[in-house]
Order: C-alpha cells, then structure tokens, then sequence
C-alpha cells in the first residue's frame, strides 16, 4: 500500500516538474511553479463537453487509460532500491505499458467523432511506426549489457560503470521514443497546433487532465526509467541511492526539455525516414557492440 | 453559520485562482489585424495562453464585427467551448485592457455558479441544419473549429459528393463513403472543410475538399461573407477571360497580396488599411507606427503564425515577444527590439530541424526565409545599416513560387495531407484585410510582377 502510494506520489510529482519545466521553458515565464497544478485545478471545475455522435466508451476508455499505464510504467521503476512491481521482466512490463499506449491515444483521437482528433490519432500509430523499434533495441540493450530483464539486475549491473557509457545510442534513442510515446517535443505531431491540438482537440475537463496528467507522467516516468537503465539509478557517493535516482531524473527531465524545444516538430513522414534509416540501424549495432562486450567478459 | 461562509469564501478564492490566466481563442474579423496584435500583447503580458481549439478556451474574443456568415461560424464555435465561459466583442478603438478586466470578471462569476452549466455543445449543430444543406456540410467534423453555414450556392460540393458511394448518416451528419484515392485504391472519403476559424489561420479562409486519410482532394478554396473570386471557364464573366483577376482586383474577392511582399506593403495605400487611420483597421492612437514599422509587424506576424503551425512554440512566442516590442515602442530602432528580433530570426533561419523537417513542400521553406531576410532587412535599414544575411537573397519582392491566384492556391494544396495544407498556406501572404477599399489597389510594381508572373492576365 505504501509503495503504491509511493508511485502515486512520485508520478504526480515527477510529471509536475516536467510539466513546470516546460511551461518555464516554452513561455521563458520563469514562475511558473504552480502552472501544472493552477492547469489541473482549472480543468476540474470545467465542464466537460462532447460532440455530435461520439464513441462515448472507447473514449473514455482511451482518456482513463492513459495515466493508468503513466503510473504502471513508473511501478517497474526501482525508486526506493527496489520496485512497486519487480518481476523477472521489467523491462518487458514498461514496454508493454508504452505498447498499449497505441490502443489507448487511437480511441482517444477515435473516439470524439472529429476530423482533426481522428488525424491525430492516426499521426500517432504512424510515428509509432518509427520510434517502437529503436525504443525497443534501446530497451533490450540494457538488458542485454546486465543479462537480465529485471529493472533492480539492471541497476546492480551498473555498480562500476554506467550504461550510458557503452550504450549511447540506445540511451539517446530510449529518450526520443520517450517523446515520441509521450507525443511530446518534436515528436508531438499528434497532438500539433497545425491539427488544432489533435488527439486533444476536443477534451476539455477532466477527460483533458486525465490525458495531459498522463502525459505528463509518462515523461517523467520514461526519465527515472532513463536514469535506471543508463545512468546508474540509486548509484552514487553520500547520498541514499533514492535521492541520487531522483536527482539524475531531475536531470534527465531537464535536458529533455532544454533540446526538445529548440527544434520544430518534426513531421511524421520524415521522422519515419530517419527512423528506419538511420536509428533502427544504429540501435542493431549498438546491440551488437555490447553484445560483443558481453561475450568479451566487459560487464563481469 | 460561520464555517459555511469560510467555506464558500474558500472556494471562491480556489476559483479566482485557478481562471486566475484563463485560455483566450481569439476571432479576428477582417480588417482588424492592428487590433489583434494590441491584444496579443496584452495576453502575453498577462501571461493568458491562447487556445488551440474551442474544448480549451475559456473566453472567446471576437475582434471587429464579423460578417454574417463568420458570425455563424462563431456562434458554431462558441457552442463547443466548456463552461465557464464568457464571449466578448473588442472593437477597434477600444481599451482592450478593460475589456479583457471585465470578461475576466464575468467568467470568475460564471464559473462561482453552483452549476455552471450549459447546453450540451453537440446540440447546436442539427438545429442550425436545414434539410437541403446536409449532404454536404459537415462541419462539425472539422474538429470542432469551424461550423459555417456559407453554402456559397455553387453547386461545387455536390460534384464532389457524387463520386462518393455507401454514405450514410449518423445524427443526422452524413458518413464516410468510399470512393478511389489518388492511387486508385478504395478509400474512406469524407467531405472536409478548413476554416473559417483555426489557430493561426487567416480568419475567414475556408479550404474545402475531399479527405481519405489525411490526404485533401478536389480543393476549393474561399472567403467566407465575400464575393466569389471568379474563375477561368465561370460562366458570367465575359470581360474577365481569365478570371483570375479578382485576387487583387480592388473591389474584388482579393486575399493574396503581392507575393514578394515587399512591395505592396512599403507602399502606405497597400497595407491594406493598417496605416489608415481611417481604415476598417482602426488604427486610431497606434497611428504613429510608420509604414515601415507595420511592414516589419506584418512579417513577425506571419513568421509568428508560421512558427506556430510548424510546431515550434518557444520561436513563435519569441518572434512575438519581438513582435510587441516593436509595436510598443512603435520603431524599430529601439535597441532591444532590434537585438532580440536578430537573434530570434537568425536562429530561425539557421534552423536545420525546420529545414529537413517543412523541405519538401512547395516553396514554404524559401518563403519563409525569405520573411526571415525582410525582417533582418527591415532591422538593418531602419538603424541605417547594411550588410545583413538577406542581402544574400536578393531585393525584396523576388518572389520564391509563391502563387498569386486562387487557382493556383488549389492547385498546391491539392492531393496534399493536412500538415502540408497547413504549412503552405501559412507561408502564403495572404491579406485577411482585403477587400477594405483601395488598399489591393496594384501598384505599379505589383502590375509588373504580375505580367512576369503571366498568370493573371
């Protein structure tokens, strides 16, 4: 009960950040501390609006299941030295969390009835397209390099080195498909302004907070998975190994934001050409280095 | 006693908090671009964000007085926006801080209702349907966004719906029927319509056609409450062979100005009423800006909406920021404008994302640089310097393929997907204030330009 209540909080507070953080960024508005929970307050006292006709089940469906699978993603996360939820496959668990995410954005687009939020949804299976590969390698790269699917194995394998080290490419990659899964940043087509907000075009009320929460905590969630795979997690001098891990993921959640803005969205069409061609590649080899390094004996 | 009203004062401040910056969707009718860029600033500085579809917006402002067929649109609009709400007309002249006060106050007091709330949106659309209409407006399909009632009378639609097959209704909207796509193939086809009212869209434009996937077929593209442009072929017209005229014709449909810009708007008569203190813009106490400074506003403007378009937030609310810093000190000399709108615009320009990411399509990147080299110009020039990154790109007014007729409008949207309809048709110099009287009068060069150009005569 505890620890659940503990990826609740973290979830929240992770996603708060990252939302903060990003409004201080985008607006350069620099008190912006309390935009995410002013945001979220505003959106509960909304009405919530329908339109003509629409998929009222799948919707909602769609709109709940977003920060539903944000915090079971977060539940494989190591945040205390061990996790909410520590199988033999963790890794496996946070993939799937994001796989399902493609059902759970389609009925959100899907379900409205409207033109622009159904171009969303189906923006958001192409760039899925793109980014589940790579994101996928990136993941089972660091299980490879720790011989192990579990997110603690993971960490304990990082003791003298982190991953990030030897597994670059598969740590870059692991944060575009953060984006991308998140439809956030460049990546955030799905959603774009050009498509009147998309996916999100018609939520208002809470059904809006419940997929902005979400996303949210899906981002902040992807970051402390980052730290865990690829920096080390609760590893560091002093400081109690919890700290360290939220210290990093504060970090992470920082970088992400500072050059997630500096670009444009990149349109669907080209990132899939980039995708195919030049990060599905580059994540198969970088696999296949550390799966040399495994075999030379490099990890122990 | 006591503990009920410490509770209710509790909750009325919770709610004066939470709409402490409420979301703005912003309605600019025709000739009301001045007024629109006073208001933005005065969003940005109260930090208010500007809605990107009706479900977000908590006050929809409407700028002007809309025709009657905008005006339907909006009422349309105004149906799909959550309470609390508040509606509020700003016309130009007035003291936009006031009224921005008291809609601020109204929607506090609507949203401290017990119940606030409204019809259900949905409801407004099948009232607002007559019977004949139906089969080919389905406006409330476009994302809730748009909703106009322009029949346009044209007989255009009903073509394309003929080609469509298996459509049938639902709540009285009709379905997607089939029909071949560009390749031959069956797809799902929808009778779509863009506009009048999106983000960063010339308020007004209506794009029409066919969608199978994201891909929009036999286009046809508007104004909303104007005149029909005419077109080659239309029957009607014989002293207008090419029909084409009507883009720039004085009296005209009008819409497109010149395509290099530069020299329509360096002229006072051809910016379409800014300058014109007596113009539909109202202008009024902003009359000291000179024709320069609004040709400067006017490009920060389109880069701005562009930005927006092309998903990149941080540089449109910086090409804006630039934007009100010009239109406060009302010169561009003002040293901080100027450094901040270089190393804005440079930025932008250098840009590799923007390059790899909107490359491709039509000539929306060139356009865009191009407006990048005027801007940069138009900073250089004013401090009486020379030798900025636009030199590079010739003199102003080399237009980069830019249209210059409503056929070829269509023509380059035509079979394109949502985003590249998107992105084009915020490259283009498309003149929303059109129609104000002599302002689309072609100026000698214009004429020029448009014999070279050998599309309208």
């Amino acid at each position: 009960m505890g620890e659940a209540a503990l990826v609740l909080l973290v979830g929240l507070g992770l996603g708060a950040v990252f939302a903060a953080t990003d409004h201080a960024v985008l607006t350069a508005d620099a008190h912006g501390i309390g935009v995410p929970i002013r945001r979220a307050t505003r959106l509960l006292l909304t009405q919530r609006r329908t339109t003509l006709a629409p998929d009222r089940l799948l919707w909602r469906i769609g709109c709940v299941a977003v920060p539903l699978l944000a915090f079971g993603s977060l539940a494989v996360v190591p945040i205390t030295g061990s996790s909410l939820l520590s199988t033999t496959a963790d890794l496996v668990w946070f993939n799937t969390m994001e796989v399902l995410l493609w059902g759970a954005v389609w009925l959100a687009g899907w379900g409205p009835n409207a033109v622009h939020a159904l171009t969303g949804g189906y923006r958001f299976l192409a760039q899925g397209l793109a980014y589940e590969l790579p994101l996928m390698f990136a993941i089972i790269t660091a299980g490879l390099g720790a011989g192990s699917l579990n997110a603690e194995s993971v960490v304990a394998a990082q003791d003298g080195m982190w991953f990030v080290v030897t597994m670059p490419v598969a740590f870059a990659a692991f944060l575009l498909g953060a984006a991308g899964f998140a439809f956030w940043g460049p990546l955030s087509a799905p959603a774009g302004a050009d498509i009147a907000g998309g996916v999100m075009s018609e939520l208002s009320g809470v059904d809006r907070l419940s997929v902005e929460a979400g996303r949210a905590v899906f981002l902040g969630s992807a970051a402390a998975m980052a730290a865990t795979l690829f920096l080390g997690g609760g590893h560091g001098p002093w400081l109690p190994g919890t700290a360290w891990l939220l210290i990093k993921t504060l970090l992470v959640i920082g970088a992400m934001i500072l050059a997630g803005r500096r670009m444009p969205v990149v349109r669907p069409e080209r990132f899939m050409d980039v995708a195919w061609i030049v990060l599905i590649p580059a994540t198969l080899v970088q696999a296949l280095a550390v799966a040399l390094l495994v075999i030379s004996g490099y990890y122990g | 006693m006591e503990l009920r009203g410490r509770l209710d004062h509790l909750a009325r401040r919770v709610v004066g908090w939470a709409f402490a910056r409420p979301t703005v969707l912003v309605a600019d009718s025709p000739g009301t671009t001045v007024l629109r860029w006073q208001l933005e600033a005065e969003l940005d500085r109260r930090r208010w964000p500007i809605a990107r579809s009706p479900a977000d917006a908590d006050l929809l402002l409407v700028l002007g007085e809309p025709g009657p067929n905008l005006q339907a649109a909006l009422d349309v609009v105004w149906s799909q926006v959550p309470a609390p709400r508040q509606r509020w007309d700003i016309q130009p002249g007035a003291d936009i801080s006031t009224a921005l006060d008291r809609s601020h106050a109204a929607l506090l007091d609507m949203a401290r209702q017990p119940e606030p709330r409204t019809d259900d949106p949905g409801e407004f659309l099948p009232q607002n349907r007559s019977h004949d209409e139906h089969h080919h407006d389905d406006d409330h399909d476009d994302g809730g966004n748009d909703g106009d009632h322009d029949d346009g009378g044209d007989g255009h639609h009903h073509d394309q719906q003929g080609h469509e097959h298996g459509g049938h209704d639902a709540a009285g909207l009709p379905m997607a029927g089939t029909a071949p796509d560009r390749d031959g193939l069956e797809l799902d086809s929808l009778h779509v319509r863009l506009g009048p009212v999106l983000p960063s869209w010339p308020t007004g434009l209506v794009i029409e056609g066919r969608m199978q996937g994201d891909v929009l077929t036999g286009v046809h593209a508007s104004w909303i409450d104007r005149p029909a442009p005419r077109r080659p072929g239309d029957p009607g017209d014989p002293d207008d062979p090419g029909g084409l005229s009507g883009l720039r014709d004085a009296g005209g449909a009008s819409g497109l100005r010149d395509a290099g810009g530069a020299s329509g708007l360096s002229d006072p008569a051809g910016v379409s009423g800014l300058s014109d203190p007596g113009g539909v813009s109202g202008l009024g106490a902003w009359s000291d800006l000179s024709a320069e400074d609004v040709t400067l506003l006017d490009w920060l403007d389109r880069l701005a909406r562009f930005l927006d378009v092309a998903g990149w937030p941080a540089a449109a609310t910086r090409t804006r920021r630039v934007r009100h810093d010009v239109l406060r000190g009302g010169t561009v000399n003002d040293a901080r404008a100027d450094g901040s709108a270089r190393r804005t615009v440079r930025r932008i320009r250098r840009s590799a994302t923007l390059r790899w990411s909107v490359g491709g399509i039509d000539a929306v990147l060139d356009r865009v640089h191009q407006w990048c080299d005027h801007v940069l110009d138009g900073v250089a020039n004013s401090r009486g310097t020379t030798g900025s990154e636009g030199d590079a790109a010739g003199p102003p007014g080399g237009a980069a393929g830019s249209p210059r007729t409503w056929t070829d409008v269509e023509a380059l949207v035509d079979g394109q997907d949502l985003a590249a309809i998107r992105l084009i048709v915020a490259s283009l110099e498309i003149d929303t204030d059109g129609g104000s009287g002599a302002s689309t009068q072609p100026t000698p060069s214009t004429a020029g330009q448009t014999q070279m150009g050998g599309a309208d005569e």
